[in-house]
């Protein structure tokens, strides 16, 4: 508007178009509502421009590079010479996969008939807000509000950011030179996946870890993987490092994230940040007004919940259903987290010690990938899979897979682990050979004491 | 379909623009831009340059060539851009438009429709705001059309365009997008010159239009919870020529009026309607007529604005006062 | 067997059944009580873990709306688990208790001996490997049963309201399925509060719960269980539903007292006791002949009187733990002898609570004598769903005004509770006066004797 602060009624105003918002946005728009969308720059939020996607193609073309430097190549009959790589041109692709997805989410916000409003919005109670644009400022009044405004970097005392030699994650990727060194700072898989590309890349990496290790939660033998995938890569891994004590620079340091909402102004609405600095959150997404919901890094809910895109785009998806009119929550079973190392890690569920821990008697089984046939034909056998049941009625409570395409077969083990399905139910059925997936019914198999492709003791 | 009182203008433009080759659509940043606040917008790509085209910055020449097209058979729907800039073209509304039936006996007409948006609340800079239909009634020939919701907003410019004669149609500002209403999406009019019960009553009635409206209701539902008193607000819809019938209808039945309006006090719509009353049904009248209206200043600065401009509570003092 | 080898289902023939022993377990479930009944309380074993049971022993005793009925055990064998305890509600089909019984079981969960030590062994290694935080002295934890319910299962229980936990599976598998959930929301919740258990959203994270002291004990705590809970939800019912209006009367016993003064030696000598109630019972008949609407029920779904032909007079009796109705079934064919020896064996068999189902249920109408228990008069609850119910007070000299001088006279007084749907105040007062004047002349009994 070019003249005057005139206030514009609207169904549904979401604040940040990360993952969490434009789902919520185009559901809400499926829905029959009309939508505001409003994001200080274009679609997507960290997942798309700043965060997993920047971060994944580069892990891709880092491990083409690697791949083609390896010996495997050699004992194939493969001769690779002189292998080189550009990184300012790798940067420049990761960046026009970035630009093709955000056009992309552009198109299906104005298909959906989404109004996106480029600005920074705050609430002046809890029915208006106010955007501040490119062409001015705006005066919403909206039924329903969902808040997607995610998170940022958690900073760390006396160790201020400055993109140079103490670096955020998403800071990291953006370097526009390799330095020859780099140390990192964290446990997450966020650190493990940086200190990953970064080491493939030839860069000379150092990984301090602040607890007793890696990946919390995740069984030890799984890990012993893992950390040899690291010591490969010529990773040098600390534990029980103190974040003061490393002189090293640059430092890239992955120590969790804050949720934004500062510049809010949530206590103008009412609505109450829980004990993390979070928006509280019910089950379906609700804050304490009724009415404004919040989904993604910026909200907390009643258990504390890893920051992931996946559930992003799910609760905007509750968020947006629930503002509505419609009964649903967000309450999935488990949450699969993968990790982009080499090999690849891919977990969801129990690990056999969490579910001994909930009170379970524990039948698991595993199976190495180097008795897979279709790792084998891939040249890269080096992992596992393993699988957590309840010993009594074979009810499966976890998996774990450490292997190529980890990341993506994990989804056969949470869709198992969320109907119901028992080690039978997973036994029976026919798996595609050669196939990754037939570790997971091999190490199924171990569990029920029949395993075919491992030899017994004699 | 649920549409802001921008949509169903849109809405009602294009339909014209579709139903008669006639009907030209045109002022500045209407085409290209789709207007300042977008109630043309998409016209032109739909209707073409030579249906949906911009103009110069120069009021004098829109209302003139609006003029000239219409009284050699067009039907033009001529924007200007804050009805604050109709003073620059007076002229050619006053002088021209206004006389050219009664001037040549009927043998120029101006079919012709101008639309403006006006009003307050909206912190505008000067100029912007301004009401300006008082001047109007003083204008003989120009109706003077302001809805106050979508529904009316899309049927009384179709009832504006088929009127032979020039209208002023004004847009009220604050009203353009604060709210959604039901909106059927095919052709309809609304009457000129008739107004509209909104709520019935039996102790008072309030006679309102444009952003005044939501007021008045509000008004009355607040002394109804107040003590109980059942009050009529009719929405005018159009200011010149005032439906002189329903006006009377309503005070003979209720015997006490109040009448709203942001425009200044002094010779407008208030006055206008006090004076029918006192020619007509005088008789009926249980007390004087109550008019809560903007100061007579020049519109004020956004900072002034919510001191000047009528509101609940100025209204419910009349109120009171007209029921005491 | 493993329980993953499920009976029944047509899988292709891959598995191979283990059975390692040649004993079977037996799963003892609820079997269906009749009437209707989907519920049961426990309310005593008569064995216990270990015990070695015969065939159609006496195993334990529930308790339903109605009746305490006793389950003798289906096969012979030894108590294994035991697994509801006595106080507890369950429902058709739940399993009471495991019996280990030679030859074939039924399919109870069982994993193979080799598996079971296997399985502890891991669970051992990994509980000792890694020291575990627990709060100091709190037991394992056992794993909350797991509904098993498919994502999309879940999503409309939640969009229903219906709690999970509460759903009777169908499938033999022990999955929830969609069906399932639908028609536990369609059913008329008469045992369950209605709907009202789903996992209403909070706001506020959970708070983590201090483990506290027991509070000073300034009241104790008592849950509703047995006769007791069954009578606080018939009474609820009752209230809730009919809209109570209440006459009042006053009626000379001196007839009546007369009448059993002559009759109750002869009974006695027949080896009866003979109180009043017996003829109060006899001179209700042609009362609610005369009044069938007070012999009537309300469908309140179909919104319909039924009129009833039969005549079943409950009477209301106090026992140890609570109050009970026995019936007196087809009253009006019974002579007065019979129905005063009917009544002595129904009251015997109220205290002692070995009373069956038809003899507790489906009265038309009740007598309460409140007097019996040495009260003046009061206001009673009707039997629902009856639509009225007296009370009668006790006998008492008082002083009453005839023919303008004061004498003693012997005055009942009787309380009339009747629903206010059915019945106006001015029916009920023609009803009360047709009883006063029974109950005054109480010989006109025998002008209709057969």
């Amino acid at each position: 508007m070019v003249v005057g602060d005139v206030t514009t009624a609207v169904d549904v105003l979401v604040l940040g178009a990360g993952p969490g918002g434009y789902v919520a946005a185009i559901r809400a728009a499926q829905l029959g509502r009309h939508v505001t969308l409003v994001d200080l720059g274009a679609p997507g939020g960290t997942c798309l421009k700043r965060g997993c996607i920047p971060l994944k193609a580069l892990l891709s073309a880092s491990e083409r590079y690697q791949q083609i430097g390896a010996d495997d190549l050699a004992g194939m009959g493969i001769a690779a010479e002189a292998v080189t790589f550009d990184w300012p041109r790798m940067q420049a692709w990761k960046q026009g996969v970035v630009d093709r997805l955000t056009e992309g989410v552009r198109r299906l916000l104005s298909g959906n008939r989404v109004e996106y409003v480029q600005g920074t919005g705050w609430f002046i109670n809890a029915h208006e807000a106010r955007v501040e644009g490119e062409y001015g400022s705006h005066h919403f009044q909206f039924d329903h509000c969902i808040i997607a405004v995610g998170a940022e970097a958690a900073p760390v005392e006396n160790l201020p950011y400055d993109g140079q030699q103490v670096l955020t994650p998403e800071q990291a990727l953006q370097l526009a030179a390799l330095p020859a060194s780099l140390s990192f700072f964290g446990e997450d898989y966020i650190t493990l996946e940086l200190a990953t590309l970064f080491a493939r890349l030839g860069v000379s990496v150092k990984l301090y870890v602040p607890g007793e290790q890696l990946l919390a939660g995740v069984d030890a033998t799984v890990l012993r993987l893992v950390q040899a995938g690291l010591r490969k890569l010529g990773i040098q891994v600390k534990t029980g490092a103190s974040i003061e004590q490393i002189a090293e620079r640059p430092l890239v340091i992955s120590n969790g994230a804050r949720a934004r909402g500062d510049g809010l102004h949530l206590q103008d609405a009412g609505v109450q940040s829980g004990v993390h600095g979070g928006i509280q959150v019910n089950a379906m997404q609700q804050s304490s007004v009724p009415h404004i919901y919040a989904v993604g890094d910026c909200s907390e809910g009643s258990m504390s919940r890893p920051a992931l895109a996946s559930i992003a785009i799910k609760q905007g998806k509750v968020a947006a259903e629930s503002a509505c009119g419609q009964r649903v929550q967000f309450a999935p079973l488990v949450i699969p987290l993968v990790v982009h190392t080499t090999p690849e890690l891919a977990t969801v569920g129990y690990s056999a010690d969490e579910a001994a821990l909930a009170g379970y008697s524990v039948a698991s089984g595993r199976f190495p990938l180097a008795a897979n046939g279709r790792a084998l034909t891939l040249g890269a056998d080096n992992g596992m899979a393993m699988i957590v049941a309840s010993a009594g009625d074979g009810l499966v409570l976890g998996a774990t897979l450490v292997g190529p395409r980890a990341g993506d077969l994990i989804g056969q083990a949470a869709l198992a682990i969320e109907m119901g399905a028992t080690l039978t139910d997973l036994s029976e059925i026919l798996y595609a050979h050669p196939g990754l997936s037939e570790s997971i019914l091999e190490s199924v198999e171990s569990a029920l004491g029949k395993v075919i492709h491992i030899a017994s003791k004699v | 379909m649920q549409m802001t009182m921008i949509e169903a203008l849109n809405n009602a433009l294009a339909l014209e623009l579709e139903r008669d080759e006639r009907v030209v659509v045109f002022g500045e940043d209407i085409g290209v831009n789709g207007g300042v606040f977008r109630v043309t917008e998409h016209l032109q790509k739909q209707f073409g340059e030579k249906r949906v085209f911009d103009t110069p910055l120069a009021e004098s020449g829109i209302i003139g060539s609006a003029i000239g097209m219409s009284i050699y058979g067009l039907r033009p729907i001529a924007e200007i851009q804050f009805a604050g800039f109709l003073f620059l073209c007076m002229s050619q509304l006053v002088t021209q438009a206004a006389r050219m039936r009664f001037r040549s006996a009927g043998a120029f007409t101006c079919p012709m429709v101008v639309r403006a948006p006006y009003g307050g609340g909206v912190r505008t800079p000067e100029l912007h705001s301004d009401s300006l239909e008082g001047i109007f009634l003083q204008t003989p020939g120009i109706k003077v059309v302001i809805p106050s919701n979508p529904y009316d907003a899309k049927g009384l410019l179709a009832a504006a365009v088929a009127d032979p004669d020039p209208v002023l149609f004004l847009e009220n500002i604050k009203l353009y997008r604060s709210f959604r209403q039901e909106t059927p999406q095919e052709y309809y009019t609304v009457p000129l010159s008739k107004a509209r019960i909104v709520q019935e009553g039996t102790d008072a009635s309030v006679f309102a239009y444009g952003a005044m409206v939501p007021v008045a209701l509000e008004a009355a539902k607040q002394i109804q919870q107040e003590n109980g008193a059942s009050v009529e607000v009719i929405d005018l819809r159009t200011v010149w020529p005032l439906d002189e019938e329903a006006i009377v209808a309503s005070v003979t039945k209720t015997g006490r009026a109040v009448v709203i309006h942001e425009a200044p006090r002094a010779g407008g719509i208030g006055a206008e309607v006090t004076a029918i009353i006192n020619e007509r049904c005088l008789y009926s009248l249980l007390a004087p007529v109550g008019r809560v209206t903007g100061y007579d200043t020049p519109y004020p600065v956004p900072g002034l604005e919510d001191y000047y401009l009528p509101n609940v509570p100025k209204t419910l003092d009349a109120l009171r006062r007209v029921m005491e | 067997m493993s329980k993953d080898d499920r009976a029944g289902q047509s899988l292709v023939p891959l598995r191979v059944s283990v059975i390692v022993e040649t004993h079977s377990m037996y799963e003892f479930k609820l079997a269906d009580l009749g009437e209707g009944m989907n519920e049961a309380e426990v309310a005593e074993w008569l064995v216990k873990v270990g015990d070695t049971l015969k065939l159609d022993q006496p195993m334990v005793r529930v308790e339903t709306d109605k009746a305490l009925v006793e389950i003798p055990s289906p096969v012979a064998g030894r108590v294994s688990e035991i697994r509801i305890q006595s106080g507890q509600t369950v429902q058709v089909g739940a399993v009471l208790a495991v019996l280990d019984t030679p030859g074939k079981g039924n399919g109870a969960s069982q994993t193979t001996g080799a598996n079971a030590s296997a399985a502890a062994v891991t669970t051992s290694q990994i509980v000792a490997s890694s020291p575990v935080e627990h709060a100091p002295g709190a037991a394992m934890p056992t794993p909350k049963a797991r509904v098993l319910a498919a994502p999309a299962v879940r999503k409309l229980a939640f969009e229903l309201g219906v709690d999970l936990e509460q759903v009777t599976p169908s499938s033999p598998t022990g999955r929830v399925s969609l069906e399932d959930v639908r028609a536990f929301a369609e059913s008329p919740k008469e045992s369950h509060p209605a709907g009202s258990q789903f996992i209403a959203p909070e706001p506020t994270p959970a708070a983590v719960e201090p483990v506290a002291a027991p509070a000073a004990t300034l009241s104790e705590r008592q849950p509703l269980t047995g006769l007791r809970k069954r009578i606080a939800e018939h009474m609820e019912r009752s209230w809730r539903t009919v809209p109570h209006a209440v006459a009042f009367g006053e009626l000379d016993g001196g007839e009546l007292i007369a009448l059993r003064q002559a009759l109750k030696p002869i009974a006695e000598q027949r080896g009866v006791r003979f109180t009043y109630v017996p003829l109060l019972v006899k001179l209700f008949i042609p009362l609610l002949k005369e009044f069938p609407i007070f012999n009537a029920s309300l469908d309140e779904e179909k919104r319909e009187i039924v009129y009833k032909r039969a005549y079943h007079i409950g009477v209301a009796t106090d026992t140890p733990e609570g109050l009970l109705v026995p019936v007196l079934r087809d009253a009006d064919r019974l002579t007065l002898f019979e129905v005063a020896s009917r009544l002595e064996k129904l009251i015997e068999g109220a205290q002692k609570r070995t009373l069956t189902l038809p003899e507790v249920s489906g009265s038309t109408f009740t007598l309460n004598n409140v007097g019996s228990f040495g009260s003046g008069s009061g206001v009673p609850i009707i039997n629902y769903p009856e639509v009225a119910i007296l009370a009668v007070g006790r006998l008492q000299e008082k002083a009453v005004v005839q023919h303008g001088a004061i004498v003693a006279r012997p005055i009942m007084p009787v309380t009339l509770s009747f629903d206010h749907r059915l019945i106006d105040g001015a029916l009920a007062g023609r009803f009360l006066a047709r009883f006063q004047e029974l109950v005054e002349h109480p010989q006109q009994l025998m002008l209709d004797m057969t």
